[in-house]
């Protein structure tokens, strides 16, 4: 077996209650590393082209890769997959930070493959390598803090012993943006993944060990790691004196604002001028008790806050960060820290992601605006943008369905359908867009309608060097060469969602430095080169999922505000997404036909290229 | 004439403020704003800035009504009435 792996997936069937362990393929390690990439390849191996998102075949993945829980920098992460989406109908996929992801490992497994519907609530508990359902109803219900603490206390009681993933009421209300929290305040955010979680009537994993999976060359490793935490304390972004540690990633807001770029009321605007309000600079003298970090991590980004009084008060809670600050602040035109903050803690409690919940409000404060809601529909809900008591009502409301909350639950995409005015759902796929507007940064828009899971920024990351000049300085306003840093960034993400470590290590260290750890830990022999093409593999395959489910070029688009309605004032006034015009030197450089990978793509990845023989979809390779 | 001056993140501490209109000679340059601001503001702001326009990797950037000043005309961007110059020291988020 290769270093760094514990060898083995624990398959949970919760249809019948059988527990047994798949022993992993050493070859299709070398082609898909772990995390992300492996995941992937368990879904598709099992695809069916009609699966619904809470039939109980769509599978539910928790997955580590080679470096989660070996001693490099930043490795207590995982990634999180289902075979689909409630919220975008294509690929579901998050990652998560913590501890969890190293505790299952200590475990004894690298990941963990959920099938079936329970007829009970349960929990799953792996201790030591000893896995076991456990029916429990009293805990269906709780939020994620209680359930964590409920969990910790029923098996190790020692919070520094074991690590709970779970979900909140959102999740288990099939709310379409519900998502997997672990160790209280670390988040697999996006694409739903919670619903799926909660259809399968799975409350939480617990997870606690002492088991350590061996690296291939240790000696090379102790070197390796070296190299990169040298480079990573001395770069100034992610140094112990770096802005990440001082600000957390909300330093950001005026920085993003400062181009122009920090979108306002449902994207309307590209400029918030009450920014500063809700900075990192802000946060940080303001509302900032302390910073936390993930297992390994040398960065520490997270944040501890309180807001000591006021309506929005809350002793003690984590962030927010960068992105939920955007979505639950300037996009929904509230400009008060504190409302964003008591918002955060919210989501955090019940499971819901922060940027899709931000875009769902904002859409239907944009569709109440514009008069398209009926007000009998609202129930008295006074729903206004620049309304912070609102925003923060809206969480909960969400979470439990309440009132108007049904509507919001449903996500903008199907609830700016409902009434009539798709136009006002800012997604791409269904899922809501983060924090940066793509009508002055051409890059990150031709991410966001290309990544596989929907309206998303950290797949291809392309915002460090087209707003702040890592590894090297682009143009935000250009489209020259966006399409191929576009791509080299999606297949690095892959690599590192599959590694899986975190996306932060790129401000610091590359290709090279991840080349280097990887060989020591799992003793292949690997070069950036080999690296890439791993990456490309996995995003081609990804994919292929989705066109097998029917996505193609048709959703690789963004909303029309984006492409048609220039940014109206502020310092970016003009400016107006390319994407259509980069999109098809992208297919081109990609080697795919209207948004899907060619044969003769997919064979020189080694990908299979026979449709699954489960699958009843009209799905045709491209020619 | 006035411009808008805007200091993020660690800079913003060193000057003391997040914001202050700023008073220059009509023609300044980036360039010159920066030796004027390196007088007002001392030895700290000498020293966390460097020397932006030389540096391999600079401390600072500057934006110029939203635009990095690499994609205008570099230190010798020309400075208007009314603009707004933000100086960022290497931070990134997520």
């Amino acid at each position: 077996m290769l270093g760094g792996y514990a060898g083995r997936f624990l398959d949970v069937n919760l249809e019948n209650g059988k527990l047994k362990d798949i022993p992993l393929d050493e070859e299709v390690l070398r082609l898909y590393l772990g995390g992300k990439g492996l995941g992937l390849k368990f879904i598709y191996d099992e695809l069916r082209a009609d699966i619904q998102p809470f039939d109980p075949d769509n599978l539910l993945i928790f997955s580590t890769g080679p470096a989660t829980g070996a001693r490099v920098p930043t490795s207590g992460r995982y990634h999180i997959l289902t075979s689909k989406s409630p919220l975008t109908g294509g690929l579901g996929s998050g990652n998560s930070g913590g501890k969890w992801g190293t505790y299952l490992k200590f475990a004894g497994y690298d990941g963990v493959l959920v099938r079936g519907i329970s007829d009970k609530p349960v929990y799953l508990s792996i201790i030591n390598g000893k896995a076991e359902l456990v029916e429990a109803p009293e805990i269906w219900g709780m939020t994620t803090t209680s359930v964590t603490a409920e969990l910790i206390d029923r098996t190790t009681k020692d919070p520094k012993k074991a690590s709970v993933a779970c979900i909140g009421p959102a999740g288990e209300n099939l709310i379409s943006m519900a998502c997997i929290m672990n160790d209280e305040y670390r988040t697999a955010g996006r694409t739903g993944s919670g619903a799926v979680m909660g259809s399968k009537k799975l409350k939480a994993i617990v997870v606690s060990g002492n088991e350590r999976q061996k690296p291939a060359n240790p000696e090379m490793l102790v070197e390796k790691v070296a190299e990169a935490m040298k480079m990573i304390r001395e770069n100034p972004v992610t140094g112990p004196k770096g802005g990440l540690h001082v600000y957390g990633t909300a330093v950001l807001v005026n920085i993003v604002n400062a181009h122009g770029a920090y979108s306002s009321r449902n994207f309307q605007n590209s400029y918030f001028p009450d920014a500063d309000e809700q900075s990192g600079e802000r946060l940080t003298a303001t509302y900032l008790t302390g910073t936390t970090g993930c297992w390994g991590c040398p960065i520490i980004c997270g944040r501890k806050s309180s807001v000591p009084e006021g309506p929005f008060s809350i002793k003690y809670t984590e962030g927010p960060e960068y992105e939920t600050i955007f979505a639950l602040g300037s996009n929904c035109g509230v400009k008060e820290l504190d409302a964003v903050i008591k918002a955060n803690h919210f989501c955090n409690e019940f499971g819901i992601d922060t940027i899709s919940m931000g875009g769902t409000i904002s859409c239907a404060m944009e569709l109440v605006e514009k008069g398209k809601i009926p007000e009998e529909k609202l129930h008295g809900f006074n729903l206004r943008f620049g309304d912070a008591s609102a925003m923060v009502e809206s969480v909960w409301r969400t979470a439990y369905k309440a009132g108007f909350g049904a509507d919001l639950a449903l996500g903008s995409r199907k609830l700016a359908e409902k009434y009539n005015a798709p136009e006002l759902s800012i997604n791409v796929k269904g899922m809501e867009l983060p924090a940066y507007d793509p009508r002055p940064i051409q890059g990150i828009g031709l991410e966001y309608a290309t990544a596989n899971r929907g309206g998303d920024h950290v797949y291809g990351y392309t915002i460090p060097a087209e707003i702040i000049g890592l590894p090297k300085k682009l143009d935000p306003y250009s489209t020259e060469g966006k399409p191929e840093w576009t791509i080299f960034m999606q297949d690095m993400g892959s690599v590192i969602n599959s590694t899986v470590i975190c996306l932060f290590t790129s401000f610091a260290i590359g290709l090279p430095q991840y080349a280097g750890m990887l060989e020591a830990i799992t003793g292949m022999e690997l070069s950036p080169e080999k690296l890439l093409k791993i990456g490309e593999r996995i995003t081609n395959l990804e994919r292929l999922i989705n066109n097998i489910y029917g996505l193609d070029r048709a959703a690789d688009i963004l909303p029309k505000r984006l492409t048609e309605e220039p940014v109206s004032g502020g310092p970016s006034k003009g400016q107006i997404s390319h994407v259509p015009e980069m999109i098809g030197k992208y297919y081109s450089l990609r080697g795919w036909v209207d948004g899907k990978p060619t044969e003769e793509k997919l064979r020189e990845l080694g990908i299979p290229v026979t449709t699954p023989e489960s699958s009843k979809s009209p799905y045709k390779m491209a020619a | 004439m006035k411009v808008n001056l805007k200091f993020l993140a660690s800079i913003r501490e060193i000057v003391g403020a997040h914001e202050i209109p700023f008073e220059i000679s009509p023609g300044s340059t980036v360039e010159s704003l920066l030796e004027i601001l390196e007088s007002r503001f001392g030895a700290e702001f000498k020293e966390a800035v460097g020397k932006p326009f030389e540096d391999k990797n600079p401390k600072i950037m500057f934006i110029v009504n939203g635009r990095d000043i690499d994609f205008l005309k570099g230190p010798r961007t020309e400075l208007k009435e009314g603009d707004t110059v933000v100086l960022i020291p290497p931070v990134a988020g997520g």
